[in-house]
């Protein structure tokens, strides 16, 4: 007997305006019922947007759904419910006032009728509890119902997430990007959990673009390019390096570079003394009593879960957040980092580059055109006397637009670009100035596909091997462990690890110090 | 639905606008008028039929096309400066006391530049402080704008008719200027003199630093975005400070202009309504300097209009103020709602 199709999407198109980009060409898809179903594909190659449809959260302009067999014209994410369609999306929407029972069955609360005639019911509470427990018991997720949500780890914010898909009876569940955020420990858990989830006849739908955990997770594999179906294949019948060029369109796929051999190291371009710096939310502890240094020719590399100082240690190092202790060295001269702007004056100067986490906001104005963008951090040299340059900007602009491989114009706004072009943008901004005796990048491939993240990693090893500090933060242990010669994790605001990075630190060793289960 | 609304392109949302405002206007000539057809050649044609009409109304889109200006410097930093009203009062009264107690032998174009940069100080103080309340203690600059404001006409009233009223004059108001010392007409006999010269120069000058100097540059992304300004090590509380004072400036030049020109003096409450025109305007012109000048000229162009049809019709100024508070609806709508696109 043919395996049922819980969904058969075909011939969907999609064109956002007023930028009228082909999100989605023609697009098809198979999911067999009771599978697991990875959708991988580079940024922007119309993933998301073909979940948002079958969600019901975007409306095709062309093509046809059929759920189950039957054809459906999905008209908003109600209707996907009704046919049983779920989505958990990259960035969790849920109530943190609430807890983790009332986020789940938020809706559905069981109620009791209530002696007070003309009052329809009150919140069962115990009940309510109750659901949850069972719920939770069923899929093997282990949930304490009264936590608050606002305080709940990302993993077990993710596993609320899920659950209460799961406590509307859908069955068709899809997941954005679900290990973006995720340790190896928390990854391999959630794994074990969507194993058993499939176990009892649902099918889910994972988007991601990192092609080992579809090897370890997934069934079946549809591969998107530029809005098209590629093809879908059976996982046992692929390798990872098949699928790697399938994503990318070419036939020679190289692994993501190896780190080169530690450069000689140079004199100490910037050390950090003794860093106190206040949590952004109440009750959080930033960081505390942080030591360290980076030399010229070396890569440190600063790890946390959020939640655990990293944004802070960000925002003290970008001068945007002013310190309560601590001093810094920089090329030589002690200054004490309370005074930020003094400290501001390296970052302006051109002396520290800094890549900030935060495209959205920090680094990029996205209503501002690519040109303005790209000239307005060493906006100096675009002025003459005062007078703008207009043709120089819009040349250089082109030139690092170029050299990045990003498809836009300098005239374009900035706001039409996808995730992955603003980053490049911003990345090219960086190393198209004279670089900096340091660097400080921040999540400089979240969210990048395989061939920009490798374009991003070899123009840091080739500014590292020029003689510039680089200090890289971020939550991707992999890509921490391929680049940094140091690596540094933080556990609630201190520093539970500062190594070389020798043969001894793996994925695993890594995160066992993330969640503090382990120490120097 | 969710997509039931769309944002227009923004050329097409301001002639929608602009087209509804005319259309609303017929409209209420024919529903207010015994008489349509006159009506409605007193709105539409009368403001250009002489000189005198002609003069008047371009004479009344100078101050507008200068405090628009200065609305739009403010929004520019993404600030909104509501304290129009009081600019303009302190702008007028601080030119209009100068004047007055200039010495006599004093060369006119002395007196013009000396009146303009008491009303720009005066405008640009008040404006300053709202923007460095809110640099220093971040008090909505909306909020402080308005409230200086309002201090400030009470202020002006008080001094206008107490220890400066003309004891010679049964109205509310100063003496009067001396007439060897005002701007000079052109286009008589209609009250238009030269400060529309200055109110275009201001145009072109503004238009021009803000596309093509550094700081019209880092004051635009400022603007469009502060945290991303602060990355790039732009000082955002002095440029927020420093556009907040120009905008109260050019509003107290508006004011200075007014009364050194048509007014003659400084009458109670003679600018009443002048600062929320200039939003309007400022507004309709969509962020850009150029687009100043034809957003004054379509307001001043609705108020002549209605005037006329106040005057030639008797339509009651309360009809009149409907249609105009309907067309600054208009113009700030910022969606349309557009037809739904058929599903395939």
């Amino acid at each position: 007997m043919q395996p049922m199709i819980a969904v058969r999407m075909r011939g969907i198109s999609k064109r956002y305006f007023p930028s009228g980009i082909r999100a989605n060409d023609e697009a098809m898809l198979e999911v067999e019922r009771g599978s697991i179903h990875a959708i991988v594909g580079e940024n922007g190659a119309g993933k998301t947007t073909l979940m948002k449809i079958l969600a019901g959260l975007e409306l095709p302009d062309a093509g046809t759904i059929e759920i189950e067999g039957k054809p459906v014209h999905i008209q908003s994410p109600a209707h996907a419910r009704e046919l049983g369609i779920g989505m958990v999306h990259q960035h969790f929407l849920m109530f943190d006032d609430l807890t983790t029972a009332e986020n789940i069955f938020f809706g559905l609360e069981p109620l009791r009728v209530s002696k007070i005639p003309g009052v329809l019911g009150i919140l069962d509470r115990q009940s309510l509890v109750e659901q949850t427990r069972r719920i939770a018991a069923d899929y093997g997720f282990v949930l304490d119902p009264m936590a608050q949500a606002g305080d709940l780890s990302i993993s077990a914010r993710q596993q609320v997430e899920i659950l209460r898909q799961l406590a509307r009876n859908l069955h068709i569940l899809i997941l954005d990007e679900p290990t973006s955020v995720l340790t190896e420990q928390e990854t391999t858990a959630l794994f074990e959990k969507l194993a058993e989830i499939r176990r009892m006849g649902h099918t889910i739908i994972i988007v991601t673009h990192k092609i080992d955990e579809v090897m370890r997770i997934a069934d079946r594999v549809t591969v998107m390019r530029q809005g098209k179906t590629i093809g879908t294949y059976d996982i046992a019948a692929t390798t990872a390096n098949e699928l790697a060029c399938l994503i990318m369109g070419t036939n020679v796929c190289e692994e993501i570079s190896p780190r080169t051999e530690p450069a000689a190291q140079g004199p100490v371009v910037f050390q950090i003394e003794g860093l106190r710096a206040r949590g952004h939310h109440h009750g959080e502890t930033g960081v505390t009593d942080l030591h360290f240094a980076v030399h010229a020719g070396e890569v440190l590399g600063v790890c946390a879960l959020s939640g655990n100082g990293l944004a802070e240690l960000e925002d003290a190092l970008g001068g945007f957040l002013v310190p309560s202790k601590g001093f810094c060295i920089f090329d030589g001269s002690r200054l004490d980092i309370r005074r930020i702007h003094e400290y501001r004056q390296l970052l302006k100067k051109g002396a520290i580059g800094y890549l900030p986490s935060d495209r959205m906001r920090r680094s990029m104005a996205l209503s501002l055109t690519v040109r303005d963008n790209f000239m307005a951090v060493s906006r100096t040299r675009y002025f003459h006397r005062g007078w703008f340059r207009s043709t120089l900007a819009t040349r250089q602009t082109q030139d690092a637009l170029h050299s990045f491989d990003i498809s836009a114009q300098p005239e374009q706004k900035t706001v039409e670009l996808s995730g992955g072009n603003i980053q490049k943008l911003a990345i090219a901004r960086l190393f198209s100035i004279q670089l900096p005796k340091l660097l400080i990048l921040c999540e400089p491939t979240w969210g990048l596909d395989i061939k920009s993240t490798e374009n991003v990693h070899r123009r840091i090893l080739d500014a590292k091997a020029a003689g510039s500090a680089i200090l890289i933060l971020s939550s991707d242990v992999d890509e921490i462990l391929a680049l940094a010669d140091s690596i540094m994790v933080l556990y609630r605001g201190r520093a539970v690890l500062l190594a070389s990075n020798s043969g001894e630190l793996n994925r695993e060793r890594i995160g066992e110090y993330l969640l503090g289960a382990r120490s120097e | 639905m969710m997509h039931s609304e769309r944002e227009l392109p923004a050329g097409a949302r301001i002639a929608l606008a602009v087209a509804l405002s005319i259309a609303l206007a017929a409209a209420v000539l024919a529903l207010f008028t015994k008489d349509f057809s006159p009506a409605l050649g007193q709105f539409f044609f009368e403001p250009f039929a002489n000189r005198y009409f002609f003069g008047n109304y371009i004479a009344d889109s100078v101050p507008l096309m200068i405090a628009g200006l200065g609305v739009l410097i403010a929004f520019r930093s993404r600030n909104f400066n509501l304290g129009g009203e009081g600019q303009i009062y302190a702008g007028a009264i601080a030119a209009g006391m100068l004047a007055l107690s200039l010495p006599e032998r004093i060369s006119p174009a002395e007196a013009w530049l000396f009146a303009a940069l008491a009303g720009m100080v005066a405008g640009g103080l008040i404006g300053a402080l709202s923007g460095i309340l809110k640099a220093l203690w971040h008090v909505s600059e909306m909020i402080s704008s308005f409230l200086i404001s309002a201090i400030v006409l009470n202020v002006g009233d008080y001094l206008i008719t107490g220890p400066f009223q003309d004891p010679a004059s049964n109205f509310q108001t100063t003496r009067q200027i001396s007439s060897q010392l005002l701007l000079p007409r052109i286009l008589a006999p209609s009250k238009l003199d030269i400060s529309v010269f200055i109110g275009l120069a201001l145009i072109a000058v503004l238009a021009i630093m803000s596309k093509h100097t550094r700081p019209g540059f880092e004051l635009r992304v400022c603007g469009e975005n502060e945290e991303f300004a602060r990355y790039c090590g732009i000082p955002v509380a002095l440029y927020q400070s420093a556009a907040m004072a120009i905008s109260g400036a050019l509003y107290g030049l508006a004011g200075a202009l007014i009364v050194m020109g048509p007014q003659a003096r400084v009458m109670r409450g003679f600018s009443s309504g002048l600062g929320w025109s200039a939003i309007s305007v400022a507004l309709l012109a969509q962020s850009s300097e150029a687009g100043v000048l034809p957003s004054a000229l379509f307001i001043a162009y609705l108020k002549a209009g209605s005037d006329h049809v106040m005057i030639g019709s008797g339509v009651p100024s309360e009809i009149i103020s409907i249609l105009q508070a309907a067309a600054m609806f208009f113009i700030t709508a910022r969606h349309f709602p557009v037809r739904k696109r058929r599903r395939p």
